[in-house]
């Protein structure tokens, strides 16, 4: 990683931490990922899909 | 959306609000119009219950009911510099939570292919930086019916699948992804 994209998420951050309010908005919906994915084993099988992927 | 974009995090808007968390960031975009429009990037606040560090990533102006539109559709001016900003504000959250999987909703198979092709044109600058997979569901044919009217498909018994994106994957608009995520690479 370039040192200054770096630096410059690391000032980011630093702005977060100290100057950052603590909002909360809410989107349109929920993503459709976690729509289609109602049990465990779809779900184990998704995460597995992704690791090997 | 057929401008083409280049991503370049040296070539970011500056950040109008940010939260400590990194989950909530804002910053200004400037329409062909002229007109000045204040842009949300809002990382979900809880991972699906079944997926502990898969989370969503949603951008785009507020609408009247205080909610983040992602699917309005914006003639920015610089898209290249709107994409960069939101990928660096997800670049800077995963680098705090490093085992998280940020993952973006193609709300249509238009805006999918956008994405798609976005991130094909900037593959060698993304794949600094990130795995990058994009996700299809298939729904299972349970049996075929007697007549033609009898409707085989199964929607309780989705397979969501993943695909690792690559510099040379080709796939035409009809069989788009639906989903996209990303994760940060390992540092090399």
């Amino acid at each position: 990683m370039k040192e200054t994209i770096h630096n410059r998420v690391m000032a980011l951050v630093k702005k977060a931490r100290e100057q950052g309010k603590k909002q909360d908005i809410k989107t349109v919906s929920s993503s459709s990922l976690h729509q289609v994915i109602k049990t465990k084993e779809q779900a184990d099988r998704f995460m597995k899909s992704l690791k090997e992927a | 959306m057929a401008a083409r974009i280049k991503i370049d995090f040296d070539n970011v808007y500056d950040f109008e609000d940010i939260s400590p968390d990194l989950k909530l960031s804002s910053f200004i975009t400037r329409l062909e119009n002229g007109d000045e429009l204040p842009l949300k990037v809002k990382i979900s606040n809880y991972a699906h219950e079944l997926l502990p560090s898969v989370y969503n990533l949603a951008f785009g102006p507020l609408n009247k009911q205080g909610r983040i539109d992602d699917r309005v559709a914006l003639a920015h001016e610089d898209y290249s510099m709107v994409f960069s900003t939101i990928l660096f504000s997800a670049f800077a959250y995963l680098e705090q939570n490093r085992d998280h999987y940020l993952g973006i909703d193609g709300s249509d198979n238009t805006r999918a292919y956008f994405y798609f092709r976005a991130m094909i044109r900037n593959f060698d600058y993304l794949d600094r930086y990130f795995n990058m997979y994009g996700i299809k569901y298939f729904v299972r044919i349970s049996r075929f019916g007697r007549t033609q009217y009898d409707n085989p498909f199964d929607f309780e018994d989705i397979m969501s699948q993943a695909y690792k994106i690559t510099a040379d994957h080709r796939i035409s608009q009809d069989y788009m992804y639906n989903y996209f995520i990303f994760n940060l690479r390992d540092k090399r």
